[in-house]
């Protein structure tokens, strides 16, 4: 579990360095710990959740085995986004800046990382399911809706996680070392005090913003 | 990736023709595992979720109704406290009142009900049925704790509506949703569980009470501020 725990923080904070660098190297530098934070703190908070839902979906883990899978599922993922890194940090580095209110190559940057972890995330997943659990559920839709349940608690709080210690790269000018590191409950540009009003934002923009 | 040598290896089940055989029927919970929950309460986890179909026949046999009873008591209870303490010692006990309040109060019109429509079970295993409803949503929440404390915690104050109360209320909400879908799932699992499934429409009426039963319940705790 300790090389499994070491494997992920190395390669969250490979990730969190490469988008980091689209804004500035304080960005990369701080990302190299916040981005490491922003998974285990998910996997701490919901860890209870994870074990009831094992347990209402019929699954024969102990709490620790739970975290054991969940934990490897994070460290896939993290993984696969570490892989994905290089191609990411030369985008990051060439994308056109934000101005003012003009996002330039921000909406499409954060489209592909988007993207990029929805994809390491299934492929993590499927592997997951198939290989390790299978043994474990006897009912294969059991299976899949304990990794949809496990997947939907994570993406719910870390959204709020990552809120919080949030720029990990972002819309404004270059960060300077005497930045903060967390933006907390600060209200974001568009005015979005957390996570879920920021996703709403996104889907409906308020006054002013396309 | 998946080969990793530090993940821990998972039991193989049996395969082919002896994973075809009919299942054996699930034994009901003995007195004594319990009453084990009382030094161990971890496993009330075990009985009230893990194992649905051994709850399940505890049920449908009657056999130690009162340990039961207690025991799925005592879980709706314990287990809603810590959630319910996010909000403040003063409101410690509002969780278990909601869901545990809500279902004593609908559980006179199941018994009575069924046994005006022929559901031939006796106030103990009709109770023991209804408990299963605010232990397993107690279970539910004590899951939600951690993370309702975080985003409780997170959530600025000027948020108002969207924040705190919002994430309570679908948190709630959920628990109760999860708890209706696992009784289900107990009592339809078990093949010999006849009586409520042949009169589904007062199961279904009945559920329909308790859950607006929960909102009215709700709203008279003050949740929804």
């Amino acid at each position: 579990m300790m090389r499994s725990l070491l494997s992920l923080t190395a390669s969250a904070a490979a990730y969190g360095f490469s988008i980091g660098i689209s804004n500035s190297w304080v960005y990369a530098m701080r990302n190299l710990v916040k981005f490491p934070v922003l998974i285990l703190s998910t996997a701490a908070i919901c860890a209870l959740l994870y074990h009831v839902l094992a347990r209402f979906l019929d699954a024969h883990f102990n709490f620790l085995q739970v975290q054991r899978l969940v934990l490897g599922i994070f460290r896939d993922i993290s993984r696969l986004l570490a892989a994905l890194s290089p191609a990411v940090c030369f985008l990051g580095v060439t994308m056109e800046r934000p101005n003012g209110r003009d996002l330039g190559g921000y909406p499409q940057f954060l489209l592909l990382n988007v993207f990029a972890i929805a994809i390491c995330g299934c492929l993590s997943v499927y592997l997951r399911s198939r290989d390790r659990i299978s043994n474990s559920i006897k009912m294969p839709k059991h299976r899949n809706l304990l990794i949809v349940c496990w997947m939907a608690a994570s993406l719910a709080v870390g959204g709020q996680v990552c809120w919080m210690i949030r720029p990990f790269f972002g819309t404004s000018g270059a960060g300077a070392w005497e930045t903060p590191w967390f933006s907390g409950t600060h209200p974001d540009k568009r005015g979005a005090s957390n996570f879920y009003i920021a996703v709403y934002y996104l889907i409906v923009p308020p006054d002013g913003w396309k | 990736m998946t080969n990793d040598p530090t993940d821990p290896p998972t039991p193989p089940l049996p395969k082919t023709a002896a994973a075809n055989l009919p299942e054996p029927e699930a034994m009901p919970f003995a007195n004594g595992e319990l009453t084990a929950c009382l030094s161990r309460p971890h496993r009330m986890l075990d009985i009230v979720l893990g194992e649905r179909l051994r709850l399940a026949a505890n049920l449908r046999t009657g056999n130690n109704m009162a340990t039961l009873v207690a025991v799925l008591l005592l879980c709706s209870v314990v287990f809603a406290v810590p959630f319910a303490l996010i909000d403040g010692p003063s409101r410690v006990a509002h969780i278990a009142l909601l869901f545990l309040g809500s279902v004593l109060l609908c559980f006179p019109s199941l018994q009575v009900f069924g046994s005006y429509l022929g559901v031939r079970m006796h106030p103990a295993q009709n109770l023991a049925i209804a408990l299963v409803i605010p232990s397993a949503a107690a279970l539910f929440t004590f899951g939600f704790a951690p993370i309702y404390w975080f985003l409780d915690f997170t959530m600025p104050i000027e948020a108002g509506i969207q924040g705190s109360t919002a994430t309570r209320v679908v948190l709630l909400v959920f628990s109760l949703l999860l708890a209706l879908s696992h009784l289900n799932r107990c009592l339809f699992a078990d093949k010999n569980l006849k009586a409520l499934r042949e009169n589904w429409p007062l199961w279904v009426g009945w559920q329909v009470l308790l859950v607006f039963l929960t909102y009215r319940m709700a709203e008279t705790l003050d949740m929804f501020s």
